[in-house]
């Protein structure tokens, strides 16, 4: 990523705390949105974390940051993902980790692959990137970051969720 | 049912030319040490697999640098045939070498079918697989793991595991499993996680200096109000029209003429910032606020210091006046000082006159009196020649009284004359000090109000006014004048100050994006084919890990699903095997184990208590325990109409004889189900086999070695 945005994610986790992970989800929602998205719904508290339509596939995100670069899963996010795709839903694992060389890693979630509470390397999700989807968000995330990480900052979640309800493709959980 | 029929030798290890029969189901090759024993069955086992067995990495520790052809070989061939029964026919599977082949030269395989086919190499090996016969892996495990059994007491876990899932057939999937899920796909992917984390490093350690250089700047903007969200490539523009917009209204205000810039794109920029540089001067310059002010500064404290010397010149003046006026009331203006001082004079020259005729007469009377003294005549005058009486004595006393007391007289006249004199003298430097003084002080004052009238503004004299409470009232007008010229200069400076902080904005905002530029251009690799060429290689290293993770699921599924068939097989037959060799008393009850860990799949031998087996055993035991486990594997593989065939060299090593018994037992069970071929020395064990074994048997007894005849059998037996 680029470096201002490295460096305003570093200053967005250092004050943001626990927080840090749902406002790196609300700025990747504002990213889709801003990458075209016909429609997005962002939850914070139940259920998969991010839903939407991008060039008219329906697609289910579980967000996830990490400082040590591996993620685990729960069961009900795991359950939740493979419930999307039967559904038809694509389902991925977005990750995002906090060095400096770090880029969204959108890995399509298969089901029975990944074990709930294992931990996952970000290497080890690469096999199962969707470069298209993640090509699409670096720019609008790094723009979401440089304009909204300082308001985040200040006003957390509620800042950053006008912002999202501003947007007319935005729909609320 | 596979069953063997013969075997034809010729030219291999000890053996020159000659054949054996195998079409019992107990085969005994009987024979003294060096007889040829081994050879035999050894023949089987080349016929079979060939170069494998030569291959030192088979594990075979009794087949390195093994030696297949006869030394006395009178050149020609080796050759093995191998007749068989299996799938209902007959089959004679022939293997030849070139005397002197080299160990690269490949082997003639063929096969001769009953229904007159031929089958020779590749076709030959595909027959053979097709017909399941004896795969080496499987004879190799075989002999190996016996190998370990008997040489090692196994005190390690791993050990034991390896070599019991290598009885049981599973350690291929056991080292796939390993090498697959265990180290390979975790050290990829932990090495990939180094090798991005170093590059990070070494990216971050380059954009030290530039981050460092950006950040410097970011504060430095935030100092001059700018917060860090703002920054973008437009905020210069947006910065500069909002100071030429401040610049166009207070050049309106001043009435300046000054061209300003253009502020469109960044390609205005460098003119602009020139502009913003040189505003600030300019104003000053064209506006003469300043100087107004400084002037006015300066008139005023000018004229405030003549006011304030004007009094102080005024009363040295009136002093001074006063002093000479006192002086000329008391002692009389200049004119009359100066008269007495003339009669002063005069009467001093007067005094001075008298006295000198005195001392003349005084002269004449001691010269007269000096020269009546020398004179006889003393009364006779020598002036006048007229004789007085006395004239001498008369004139000494003249000179002596009368003469000197009236020349006192004079002197003190003339004395007094001058102190007179003097006095006036003094008298008239005096006033003539006091009329300097008053005409300079005169003089300076009116050098003051000169001074001072010139800074009076016209007019403010006409009509006779007072000079102080006109140059009072100037004062106060050019204090009122300095007042609004320092508001107008304050007003100015504060909005020069305010566009010198734009032209700093905007020289910052310059090296801001020079410095972000930098930094991106050093740390944003991605879009460089470098970074490329390394994601791609990163991403099939982690595909590779990826896939090697999957197979190495499977690989332990597939290990699972197997060791769980396996295991009930194998433990199906391994007790009896074990108490038949051993003996019901020894307590042999043993079975394999199959143990599911986080790891993978482990494997062991435990007694019926759920103790290790292994590793408390003796020689004998552990001979019994790995015979039993080959017998039940046989067994098992028999059942399931594998082909198989029992081949044994000394199996009673280490064995007393009441475990012999027993191992004849197991050979007799064993070979209900398929063919046993049985290397050993005469004694017991063999008369043992061929007298209390159920099954057709076979002893053939080798004759003593010949080296010139090679191997040979001495006599056959059957039963």
């Amino acid at each position: 990523m680029k470096l201002e945005v490295h460096q305003r994610l570093s200053e967005l986790s250092a004050a943001a705390g626990k927080e840090y992970g749902k406002l790196v989800q609300k700025l990747l929602a504002i990213a889709l949105l801003d990458a075209g998205a016909e429609s997005l719904t962002d939850r914070s508290t139940q259920g998969i974390d991010l839903e939407a339509t991008i060039k008219g596939k329906r697609r289910a995100i579980e967000v996830k940051t990490t400082e040590s670069g591996a993620v685990s899963l729960g069961k009900k996010d795991l359950d939740g993902l493979a419930a999307r795709e039967k559904e038809g839903a694509r389902a991925y694992v977005a990750v995002l980790g906090n060095r400096f060389l770090d880029e969204w890693t959108f890995a399509r979630f298969h089901a029975g692959e990944l074990q709930p509470s294992q931990s996952y390397s970000v290497t080890q999700l690469r096999p199962y990137r969707d470069r298209e989807l993640e090509r699409s968000v670096v720019k609008p995330f790094a723009d979401a970051v440089l304009k909204h990480a300082d308001a985040a900052a200040r006003g957390g979640q509620s800042a950053l969720d006008e912002v999202l309800a501003a947007h007319p493709a935005y729909r609320r959980a | 049912m596979m069953r063997p029929l013969r075997l034809e030798i010729r030219n291999f290890r000890g053996w020159r030319e000659g054949s054996v029969a195998l079409d019992r189901q107990v085969t005994l090759v009987v024979g003294e040490n060096r007889r040829g024993k081994s050879s035999t069955l050894n023949a089987i086992e080349w016929c079979l697999f060939g170069r494998e067995v030569e291959k030192k990495a088979s594990g075979i520790a009794e087949r390195a640098d093994w030696e297949v052809e006869r030394r006395e070989s009178d050149g020609g061939f080796v050759e093995v045939a191998f007749s068989l029964e299996v799938g209902g026919g007959t089959a004679k599977i022939t293997r030849r070498r070139k005397t002197g082949a080299g160990a690269r030269e490949e082997d003639d395989l063929a096969v001769e079918l009953t229904d007159g086919r031929r089958l020779v190499q590749a076709e030959a090996l595909a027959w053979m697989r097709e017909q399941k016969l004896p795969d080496w892996e499987t004879w190799r495990r075989a002999c190996c793991q016996h190998q370990e059994i008997l040489r090692s007491r196994l005190t390690v876990a791993d050990d034991r595991s390896l070599i019991v899932s290598s009885l049981l057939g599973l350690d291929e999937y056991d080292r796939l499993h390993r090498i697959l899920k265990d180290q390979q796909p975790g050290k990829l992917i932990g090495e990939l996680d180094r090798v991005l984390a170093d590059l990070e490093n070494v990216v971050l350690y380059r954009l030290r200096a530039p981050s460092e250089e950006l950040f410097e700047s970011e504060r430095r903007l935030e100092a001059l109000g700018i917060e860090r969200a703002r920054l973008s490539p437009a905020l210069p523009i947006e910065i500069g029209r909002g100071a030429i917009e401040r610049a166009r209204a207070l050049a309106e205000r001043l009435g300046l003429a000054a061209a300003l810039p253009a502020c469109e794109s960044e390609a205005d920029e460098p003119e602009l910032r020139k502009w913003a540089d040189g505003w600030a001067a300019l104003v000053r310059k064209e506006s003469k606020t300043g100087e107004r002010l400084a002037s006015a500064t300066k008139r005023r404290a000018k004229l405030a210091a003549e006011i304030e010397q004007l009094e102080p010149s005024e009363e040295r003046w009136r002093k001074a006046k006063e002093r000479l006026d006192a002086e000329q009331r008391e002692k009389g203006d200049e004119a009359t000082q100066k008269t007495l001082l003339s009669e002063a004079e005069k009467k001093v020259s007067e005094a001075e006159a008298g006295l000198r005729a005195e001392n003349r007469t005084l002269a004449l009377l001691r010269e007269t009196l000096e020269v009546l003294r020398g004179s006889p005549d003393k009364d006779q005058c020598p002036v006048c020649d007229t004789r007085v009486s006395g004239l001498a004595g008369r004139l000494e006393a003249t000179v002596r009284k009368g003469t000197g007391e009236h020349l006192a007289a004079l002197s003190s006249e003339r004395d007094r004359a001058r102190e007179r004199r003097d006095a006036l003298e003094k008298t008239i430097r005096g006033g003539e000090k006091l009329v300097a003084e008053e005409k300079e002080a005169r003089k300076s004052i009116e050098g003051r109000r000169g001074s001072l009238a010139a800074l009076v503004s016209p007019g403010r004299l006409d009509g006779g006014a007072d000079l102080l409470a006109a140059a009072r009232a100037e004062d106060e007008a050019l204090a009122t004048e300095i007042g609004g010229l320092q508001t107008a200069v304050s007003s100015l400076d504060a909005e020069i100050e305010e566009h010198r902080k734009d032209a700093e904005r905007l020289r910052e905002m310059a090296k801001w994006r020079a410095a972000a530029k930098r930094a991106q251009q050093r740390g944003d690799l991605t879009g460089s084919p470098e970074w490329k060429t390394f994601q791609e290689a990163v991403d099939a290293a982690a595909a590779l890990a990826a896939d090697l993770d999957v197979l190495g699921t499977m690989a332990r599924e597939a290990q699972e699903k197997c060791s769980e068939s396996r295991e009930v097989e194998v433990n199906r037959a391994l007790g009896g095997y074990c108490a038949l060799i051993a003996g019901e008393e020894a307590g042999l009850d043993v079975r394999v184990k199959v143990k599911r860990t986080p790891k993978g799949l482990t494997y062991d031998i435990e007694d019926a208590g759920g103790g290790r087996a292994l590793s408390i055993l003796n020689q004998a035991s552990l001979n019994a325990i790995s015979l039993a486990l080959l017998f039940a594997q046989a067994e098992e593989r028999a059942k399931a109409g594998v082909p198989t065939i029992v081949v044994l060299d000394d199996p009673d090593q280490s064995l007393d004889e009441e475990h012999q018994a027993g191992l004849a037992r197991a050979i007799e069970r064993v070979a209900k189900s398929c063919p046993v071929i049985v290397g050993t020395t005469p004694g017991r064990f063999a008369e043992r086999l061929m007298s209390h074994v159920s099954v057709p048997r076979r002893a053939v007894r080798l004759a003593p070695r010949d080296v010139k005849i090679g191997v040979r059998v001495e006599s056959q037996e059957e039963r």
